[in-house]
């Protein structure tokens, strides 16, 4: 599996390009979005967000990965690497999910892009719903509210959003007429079970 | 593969630029400007046309997926605002109903029963974005309009349509996942091909037009309403 989109966030054309150059020839992602600072995010991801970013330190905002984060609405899920050729409190770089040096050779960043690859898909679980998350769909296309599949399947109304946030990761719907479509065409539920949604 | 930059600027050919990113073509569709080109540049076309050759120019890098500069004057802001608007017309009288026949022309060759909730799921996002639509139309639009000429109406800030500005490209995306995914291999349409080619365009176009929305018009509304507020 390929990444999507990497963002890259870095001042210097000549970095910037030569790693663009490295990605590109190995076919590393799909898109490369290239930023001179964070302030550009906005302008190239909405929705969409890369789901791996390479910077250089120096373009975080009081150097605090953490608040860069939370202000472009990425989880501690999509991987953050630094960019590294000046000096840097070791704290700093130990922000980073991994670093990589411009001394380094091309493999040694690629294998270190590719483990990080390798270990973001062992963490990506299996897209088949569950029974139990089959089975609170199937009641909230009846038309019932979370409370109500909650008392009907007895467990707590906060589980239920548990299971309706990962019926929507799975799946990759959102609406619940477009879950409708997908419990129809999966057997999951019958037209007649279906409420007006 | 492609990469998200290109050094676009007033100087560059429009037809070069089209060459390279097909989805600017929608931005003529919306300035009402022809094709037949020829060399001109991203400004001369502009001027040709009467609109502000940094509206064109930012726009254009929108749609380019490339950052524009960020400062527009009124009369640019006027161009920009007139630009969205054509945009709502065409995207409510040309490209979703364009969807919707294709949709519906797809149901007829697949079970009934799927067919029928397609048709239902797509009518409910075109309701959805028609009402998203009305309410720039006929009550943000005409703020921003207003204030162009420094008058502020009372009862609505351009916070409110920070605050509403809503998402509405998710519905695109579960039916995107549908056709995809999950409608199975064994109904062979090739309109399930086209919905999703026109699909994909736009939602794109509909990613800019919310760009050109929340990072040009908002941030220069918002600076508008304190001036004014401040010269008062």
């Amino acid at each position: 599996m390929m990444y999507k989109t990497i963002a890259i966030i870095e001042k210097s054309n000549i970095i910037k390009e030569g790693l663009t150059h490295l990605l590109k020839a190995h076919n590393v992602c799909l898109q490369i979005a290239k930023l001179d600072s964070m302030d550009d995010w906005f302008f190239v991801f909405k929705d969409e967000k890369p789901d791996l970013i390479i910077i250089n330190p120096d373009r975080l905002k009081d150097a605090d990965l953490d608040k860069m984060r939370l202000k472009i609405g990425i989880s501690d899920k999509i991987p953050v690497i630094g960019l590294l050729y000046q000096y840097f409190d070791r704290e700093i770089y130990n922000m980073f999910t991994s670093t990589i040096y411009i001394t380094d050779t091309d493999d040694v960043v690629l294998n270190k892009l590719r483990s990080r690859q390798k270990k973001d898909q062992d963490a990506e679980s299996s897209e088949k719903l569950t029974d139990r998350e089959k089975a609170v769909l199937k009641l909230l296309l009846k038309g019932m509210s979370n409370k109500e599949v909650a008392d009907k399947l007895v467990i707590s109304p906060h589980t239920v959003i548990t299971h309706r946030k990962n019926i929507v990761e799975k799946t990759g719907i959102r609406s619940l007429s477009g879950l409708a479509i997908y419990a129809i065409l999966n057997n999951i539920t019958d037209m007649d079970e279906i409420s007006d949604l | 593969m492609y990469e998200i930059d290109t050094n676009i600027s007033g100087t560059s050919k429009l037809t070069n630029v089209i060459i390279e990113h097909p989805n600017v073509l929608n931005v003529l569709e919306y300035f009402n400007i022809p094709l037949g080109l020829g060399d001109k540049t991203i400004a001369e076309v502009a001027k040709e046309h009467n609109i502000a050759p940094n509206t064109l120019e930012v726009v254009i890098k929108v749609y380019c997926r490339t950052i524009p500069a960020k400062i527009l004057n009124k009369k640019e802001v006027h161009d920009l605002l007139m630009f969205l608007q054509t945009s709502h017309n065409n995207f409510k009288l040309v490209k979703i109903p364009e969807l919707k026949s294709l949709i519906e022309a797809f149901s007829k060759e697949i079970p009934t029963e799927y067919g029928k909730m397609l048709v239902a799921f797509f009518d409910e996002y075109i309701q959805e974005i028609d009402e998203h639509f009305m309410y720039e139309d006929k009550k943000v639009f005409p703020y921003i309009a207003n204030i162009l000429h420094d008058k502020v109406t009372k009862n609505f800030k351009i916070r409110e349509f920070e605050r509403n500005h809503t998402d509405i490209g998710h519905k695109l995306l579960d039916l995107k996942n549908i056709l995809i995914k999950y409608i199975p291999p064994s109904i062979v349409s090739e309109y399930r091909k086209q919905i999703l080619h026109k699909l994909v365009n736009l939602e794109r176009d509909l990613m800019y037009h919310t760009q050109l929305e929340d990072n040009i018009l908002v941030p220069f509304v918002k600076n508008m309403e304190s001036n004014i507020k401040n010269n008062k």
